[in-house]
């Protein structure tokens, strides 16, 4: 209770004209950022770090968060109009997502990602307030053999996401994987597959395989369909709310979303794409018809997404409780908060509580902001999917090639996303699925850095990995959850037979 | 008529472009005495948003303000920062490209694995500006009370002792080999940087952790951790009560993050005095010292030679730790 009257002094704080002013320009920056494929909220929030300098703590941290979760607002929009993740944590809203603004209803998609974002992020700052100190230490039990099993567990989950043909699912797969090994062995330093290339050396950027792989294969595609002439009328726009019989899964989809983002999201370090993956094969197992999943599920966009959000909420509490910040883009606003004289830590809460609970009263406002400027705009973005391929596939390619380019200021990663963009044609026209690919890649990484980590402090034994509790449980879920996976695959040869991902 | 016309147009064009070739040159000759008077790129080869990238931001807009030009910033990434500095070393040596340096750029040349064709020589040194000490820090219930007890373990049982560096071939890694060749086997867990050390620390999955004093100080301030050394030849302000490790263990085992500035090789005399007394007056200034330090990092001013004989040393001492 004695939070309760703290947050409402927070609202307080966060209520003058001059913070509500910085917390609108954060969430619309970090809106514009997320849409911008390349430009990340990392890059955002550094950019306008030097600019808070003259105004008071609150304020500047007020303004910065909102870049943070503005931008997981915006990623979602590119996934859903031209199949394109800005980040990985909007990868799996592209398997629903696109197809349902294939079938015109990009708005309700859009929709349903504010209303599920809106309450994920809701939810966790609840949390936040409510069981966060307590929480966040037991999350540290989390070391290297505990990520190692989690990624082990979200990689199992993904064969039972493969559908169609396991086999080509799997080739896939270790094809992400391969990826992933390119650049630097975080072990010994030796650099791997670079074949002289600098640019290699530090191994492919996601966003630039990720808009190759999904964005630029569907291009193609497009483009071919239209020389052939077969390509459908661009869909008409239908309303941007839900079917009501919509209604009652996408909210079921949302508290279970929210629920696997914030538990995940308490753990530091956890890479965002796991609860998204975990909620996505969640609602495909409780839907009543999984089939549909892959050709415009609304559940398979409402849960993810709500996924993604819950989850940036919730991983502010390590930051707020421990100091600890769990993605690139907090440890900015951790410098923030250093450079404004506060220090983040258990008594972080104690010292300043008119900040934290302006801040989180702030974030409680910026998503409300974020709720009422989507509603209407999903209706105006979806109306990005009538305009007709030939204008609009030559200026998406230019965002694209801009995109790829602002990663690093480099044409590297251009030509790479070209490549990649050619690479995905060919493997859609022979139905491999490009899902793998990238969550391999994506998991590839971490699975390898936890699996040497956890062996350097093991000694090379594989025992502790089952004496530990937490590693264990999860290899046990994993072990269960590959088995459960293969039985069906070959006892029904696809439960899921036309859904792929 | 038409003719006349043609010629008058012919010879005022002419006389347009001689006016220009002298202008150009004359600009030229005035570029020479008044250095800066056009933008300056300054290359940051790490991404947008590191703690490196902050700091040379907040050097860049002062630089501006010292100079009376754009001072631009650009990441150039990639190789580890290598990619950055093949920019910078192909770039004019007349003062309009410069970059932020790094001690990894000796680890990156020394490596014979990485076949680099630039060493020191192909930069132009020009003034050291932050000085980021390492610590070493232990969960407040750990049994060793100083380094000397640490020492004394790990010599008993070698290669049982974990320590979290934030990376391979980091300072922090090299300072573990480093006492390695002095009979000190300890285990380095390479973690991808500062918020994994510390997880890995709180949660007591590494014996002891490698950080910079800057950044462990809240922790230690608060008693989540308790440092046990700071490795450099004289104590740290961020941690004014933490012993160094030669005070405690008799053993010179140094380890910091020093950053500084570089032009491309045989830059111009003029223009490195200019950027020399313009980067002093910064890094005297107060209020830019203090910015520093809210972030955890202190700063020391070399100049163009103490920098450059800073760095040799640095070469030296790495060679024999890494045994390259």
């Amino acid at each position: 209770m004695e939070s309760l009257g703290y947050l409402l002094q927070g609202f307080e704080t966060a209520g003058t004209w001059a913070n509500l002013l910085l917390c609108l320009i954060g969430v619309t920056f970090g809106m514009c950022v997320g849409v911008l494929p390349g430009l990340g909220p990392t890059a955002g929030t550094a950019l306008l770090l030097p600019l808070t300098f003259g105004l008071p703590p609150v304020s500047a941290v007020i303004m910065l968060s909102g870049i943070y979760y503005g931008a997981m607002y915006g990623g979602t929009i590119t996934s859903v109009l031209i199949n394109t993740p800005g980040e990985s944590a909007s990868l799996m809203t592209c398997m629903d997502g696109y197809p349902m603004a294939r079938q015109g209803r990009a708005g309700s998609a859009l929709g349903i990602a504010a209303i599920g974002s809106f309450i994920g992020g809701i939810l966790a700052l609840l949390v936040l307030i409510l069981v966060g100190p307590i929480v966040a230490k037991q999350a540290l039990k989390f070391g290297p053999p505990e990520y190692f099993a989690l990624v082990v567990v979200g990689l199992s989950l993904l064969i039972g996401l493969m559908g169609k043909s396991l086999l080509r699912g799997l080739i896939a797969a270790l094809f992400g994987f391969a990826l992933a090994l390119i650049g630097m062995d975080p072990l010994t330093g030796t650099i791997r597959f670079a074949f002289g290339m600098e640019e290699l050396e530090d191994g492919f950027e996601f966003v630039s395989i990720a808009m190759g792989l999904f964005g630029l294969s569907e291009i193609f595609i497009t483009a071919e369909e239209n020389l052939n002439a077969q390509a459908q009328k661009p869909p008409k726009i239908q309303n941007m709310l839900p079917r009501r019989e919509e209604w009652g899964p996408s909210i079921k989809a949302i508290l279970r979303g929210s629920g696997i983002g914030m538990i995940l999201g308490l753990v530091p370090g956890t890479n965002s794409v796991i609860p998204t993956i975990l909620s996505y094969t969640i609602e495909k197992k409780v839907a009543k018809d999984p089939s549909r999943f892959g050709k415009g599920a609304i559940e398979g966009v409402a849960g993810p997404e709500t996924a993604n959000n819950a989850y940036a909420g919730a991983a502010l509490i390590p930051l707020f409780t421990l100091g600890i910040p769990s993605s690139p883009s907090i440890a900015i606003l951790l410098g923030a908060f250093i450079m404004h004289g506060l220090t983040p830590g258990p008594t972080l809460l104690q010292k300043n509580p008119e900040f934290v609970w302006g801040v989180i009263a702030s974030m409680f406002i910026g998503n409300l902001i974020l709720l009422i400027m989507n509603l209407p705009l999903a209706n105006v973005w979806a109306r990005i999917t009538m305009v007709p391929f030939k204008i609009l596939l030559p200026n998406v390619l230019i965002i694209m090639i801009l995109g790829a380019y602002s990663i690093n200021n480099s044409m590297f990663d251009v030509g790479a996303m070209l490549a990649f963009g050619i690479l995905g044609y060919f493997m859609k026209k022979v139905a491999f699925p490009l899902g793998p690919v990238l969550l391999a890649f994506v998991l590839g990484k971490i699975m390898e850095t936890s699996l040497l980590k956890s062996l350097t402090i093991f000694s090379g034994s594989f025992i502790p990995f089952f004496q530990r509790p937490i590693s264990a449980t999860l290899l046990v879920v994993a072990f269960a959850i590959i088995s459960i996976s293969l039985y069906f695959a070959y006892k029904e040869k696809g439960i899921d037979a036309d859904t792929e991902i | 008529m038409r003719k006349t016309i043609s010629l008058v147009l012919v010879l005022l064009m002419l006389g347009v472009i001689l006016v220009g070739c002298s202008n150009f040159a004359g600009k030229k000759q005035a570029a020479d005495s008044t250095y800066p008077n056009k933008p300056i790129t300054l290359i940051v080869p790490y991404s947008a948003g590191g703690s490196s990238d902050i700091g040379a931001r907040l050097v860049a807009k002062r630089l501006e303000q010292e100079l009376g030009q754009p001072v631009v910033v650009e990441n150039v990434v990639g190789a580890a920062g290598w990619v950055g500095w093949q920019k910078l070393a192909k770039a004019k040596p007349d003062g309009y490209t410069l970059s932020l340096f790094t001690l990894a750029y000796i680890t990156s040349y020394l490596n014979p694995d990485n076949k680099r064709d630039m060493n020191l020589d192909n930069v132009t040194q020009l003034v050291n500006h932050v000085w980021d000490v390492t610590a070493w820090a232990v969960k407040p219930d750990s049994p060793f009370k100083d380094a000397r007890e640490l020492l004394a373990y790990v010599k008993a049982n070698p290669g049982k002792v974990t320590v979290a560096t934030s990376g391979v071939y980091t300072q922090h890694h090299i300072a573990v080999l480093a006492l390695d060749k002095l009979g000190y086997k300890m285990k380095p867990v390479h973690t991808n940087g500062l918020a994994e050390s510390l997880t890995m620390a709180l949660g007591g999955h590494v014996d002891v952790v490698s950080m910079g004093a800057g950044d462990v100080r809240n922790q230690v301030k608060e008693g989540a951790l308790r440092a046990l050394a700071v490795l450099d030849t004289k104590r740290s302000r961020f941690l004014p009560d933490v012993p160094t490790f030669a005070e405690n263990t008799g053993i010179n085992l140094n380890a910091y993050a020093a950053r500084g500035y570089v032009g491309p090789a045989n830059m111009d005399p003029a223009a490195v005095k200019r950027l020399e007394t313009a980067f002093k007056k910064i890094m005297e200034d107060p209020q830019h010292v203090a910015e520093m330090e809210a972030m955890g990092l202190d700063v020391r001013y070399m100049d163009s030679k103490a920098y450059k004989a800073f760095l040799k040393q640095e070469e030296a001492d790495q060679k024999k730790a890494l045994g390259w």
